[in-house]
């Protein structure tokens, strides 16, 4: 952090005095102002008088429940929430984003996950406008992409799973359709954290593509641009 | 089709009971009908003529549909008494030999006859008394033709012997069954015996009348089961349904009384069920809030370690959080709530797959065409992730194909390790349960990732199994009944 911007302000709700104790302790050597409270009606009242930058939301709740309070949140253009929750299934955080929530992060969490979360979360707030909501799925010739569930539906409202290297390259196409798109751009844009692709991994993903969205009608929606790459060919929506 | 429902609805009980009352009721109308409108049963005997034309070489056919044949022997045929004796030979015999006699034209002592008292029932369906007076008016009748024919040519005769009755009757009067025997001109006899009682139109006629009670209930008892069965087969079917999706709507009561009851308890024990399911999920899901929380304390705690110490915490919590997910995804495969949506499995299994790859595990995938099903997404991801994890852990590596058979969808995992022995194949299914492969190597299973495959697998109506494959290694199957 610059000194001149002003120190981030994190509101951490938890009912655990413990959770508290640790959070607002480590938040607060890697240089955040932290403010922590044991239920929803402390954090109104925390969000009305301070404005925090972020608010560090548990999911079990004693009263309001922590979704019911991320969903009142979000509607309300309230500040960002990261969802920290002992319930870290793969439906538990698909329901928490739905519902409005930043980022999801399961108990127990590693401390510096948590801190980069934080940041990356601040780091959105401040590139995007505020009140711009994020998209939850994108669509393109009757087909959906979920960006939360990560998953694809067909024309016929058919799942179909995405590997994360194919949601990946496939969000990369969406979000920039009818554009070419070189190999080096779409290893960029598709590599999946922590792994290293070559070019050949990025012809075998998109021969997967293709053929995870050949719904018999013939229409072929990336198309192979010779000498240069490929081309996502449809309009997109947001939703 | 109202109507049917209507009688759907009466128990059982009484429907078996009207079936069995309305066979009875159907039977006897036929029989009675028979009773009344089938004719009387001709008489069994045969005329001269027809013997005399059998002797002759010309098989016939009775009124009662037997065929008279003559059998030519050496000697004369055993009449049981000799010619001429004194009774109990049947009086009709000499008039019926007479007949014959005048019938062929042939001198009488080349002819025998004598009717046939081994076959007492054929004798009893001719009256031989009534046969007997109706010669006598035949004879009444026709003296007085003869008498006129005799006028001119000599005498009258007085006394009606034998040869005038016989002459008589030769035509068209029914004797009871005899045996007729002519002495050929080369010395040999041509013999007619009554045909033995096989198989008379009578008879058929008979036979008939049970063949058409018998179709009769039969057809009754076809429709009427067919009608008791409906309902118990729709009862059956959606209990299967419910099997396959423990959240299906409770079964809706129709159909006899019977079935009604049956409908009722298994909706009961459907909701004790899944109540006692919630109940054990919501109590893990609270163990496992309960222990992450101190986890997540510890965690952060050790942060300010020094690097080494931290790390081997950070290890050694994440393992017990490893347990704790275990847990929570085993309690919740069993006690799904998940909606299920159309799905292609064979793009899943590709993504499970690929997404395994990334970790750098040794797994191939044959591409299958598009397999849709009705599922839970997350809950298959589960599934087959934890099949190729075993694989990959005891095996070292993981083939996966995609099978879609007439009824049902098979994902097959194979691995190339040492399988397991027969006995434990089923027991790797037991929540917790490790083989001793599984405990001593550093594979960190807690024994319930089978356990959770299977589970759910049975949510979806399908099972998880496991094989060893005969040119060695395990195959671990993921059964799926195609959608309806």
């Amino acid at each position: 952090m610059s000194a001149e911007e002003p120190l981030p302000r994190i509101l951490v709700v938890d009912d655990d005095p413990g959770i508290r104790d640790v959070l607002a302790e480590f938040l607060g050597r890697h240089g955040y102002t932290v403010e922590a409270v044991a239920d929803t009606r402390a954090m109104d009242a925390a969000i009305d008088e301070r404005r925090p930058d972020v608010v560090v939301l548990d999911l079990m709740l004693p009263g309001e429940d922590g979704l019911t309070a991320c969903k009142r949140l979000h509607a309300s253009a309230g500040p960002p929430v990261i969802m920290l929750s002992a319930m870290g299934e793969e439906t538990d955080r698909i329901v928490g984003l739905e519902l409005g929530a930043d980022d999801y992060l399961p108990k127990p969490c590693s401390p510096r996950e948590l801190l980069a979360r934080v940041r990356a979360v601040l780091r959105r707030r401040r590139e995007a406008p505020r009140d711009e909501p994020q998209a939850l799925s994108m669509t393109f010739d009757g087909w959906r992409l979920d960006l939360v569930r990560r998953e694809l539906s067909s024309p016929q409202g058919v799942t179909v799973n995405l590997s994360s290297g194919e949601f990946n390259l496939l969000r990369a196409f969406v979000e920039r359709p009818e554009r070419v798109l070189t190999r080096d751009q779409l290893l960029d844009l598709a590599r999946p954290p922590a792994s290293e692709a070559f070019d050949r991994a990025i012809d075998v993903q998109i021969s997967r593509l293709r053929r995870k969205l050949d719904d018999g009608s013939g229409r072929e929606l990336i198309r192979t641009v010779r000498g240069e790459g490929y081309v996502f060919a449809a309009q997109t929506g947001r939703r | 089709m109202k109507a049917k429902m209507g009688r759907g609805g009466l128990p059982i009980f009484v429907q078996l009971l009207a079936l069995a009352v309305m066979c009875l009721v159907s039977v006897q109308v036929v029989n009675l009908a028979a009773v009344l409108f089938l004719p009387d049963p001709p008489p069994e005997g045969y005329s001269i003529a027809d013997a005399a034309r059998a002797l002759q070489g010309h098989p016939i056919m009775t009124q009662s549909g037997r065929k008279l044949v003559a059998v030519v022997t050496a000697a004369p045929p055993d009449l049981g008494l000799p010619p001429g004796a004194a009774p109990p030979r049947d009086p009709l015999d000499p008039v019926i030999a007479e007949a014959l006699a005048q019938a062929l034209d042939v001198p009488p002592e080349r002819v025998r006859a004598a009717v046939d008292h081994s076959h007492a029932e054929l004798y009893r369906t001719v009256d031989v008394t009534s046969s007997r007076n109706e010669m006598a008016n035949h004879v009444r009748e026709h003296t007085k033709l003869i008498i006129r024919m005799k006028q001119d040519d000599g005498p009258v005769p007085r006394v009606l012997t034998e040869r005038h009755i016989a002459l008589v009757m030769r035509d068209s009067a029914l004797f009871p069954p005899f045996v007729a025997a002519l002495q050929r001109p080369d010395g040999r006899w041509s013999v007619v015996t009554p045909p033995r009682p096989l198989l008379s139109a009578w008879h058929i006629r008979i036979l008939a009348t049970f063949l058409t009670s018998a179709l009769l209930v039969v057809l009754l008892a076809w429709f009427a089961a067919r009608l008791l069965a409906r309902p118990i087969h729709a009862f059956a079917a959606a209990a299967q349904r419910l099997g396959a999706d423990p959240h299906a709507p409770p079964l809706s009561s129709q159909g006899p009384a019977e079935v009604r009851t049956a409908v009722a308890a298994f909706n009961e024990m459907q909701e004790k069920l899944r109540r006692y399911v919630n109940d054990r999920t919501l109590m893990i899901a609270s163990i496992a809030h309960d222990l992450r929380t101190p986890l997540t304390r510890l965690r952060f705690r050790v942060e300010a370690s020094p690097p080494e110490v931290r790390d081997r915490a950070a290890a050694d919590i994440e393992q017990m959080d490893g347990m704790i997910s275990a847990a929570l995804a085993y309690a919740r495969g069993e006690g799904r709530t998940a909606e299920r949506t159309p799905l292609d499995l064979a793009a899943l299994v590709s993504s499970v797959v690929e997404d395994m790859k990334e970790t750098g595990a040794a797994i191939t995938f044959d591409p299958a065409p598009a397999v849709i099903i009705m599922g839970d997404a997350l809950g298959l991801k589960r599934l087959v992730a934890n099949l190729i994890d075993n694989a990959v852990k005891f095996g070292g590596e993981a083939h996966v194909s995609v099978a879609q058979a007439q009824d049902e969808t098979i994902v097959r995992v194979d691995d190339p390790g040492p399988g397991l022995p027969q006995e434990e194949l089923e027991r790797v299914f037991d929540p917790f349960y490790r083989t001793d492969a599984s405990r001593s190597a550093e594979t960190g299973g807690f024994g319930l990732g089978l356990a959770t495959a299977r589970a759910i697998a049975r949510a979806h109506g399908g099972e998880v199994r496991l094989a060893n494959r005969p040119g060695g290694g395990l195959r671990a199957e993921l059964v799926l009944p195609a959608p309806a």
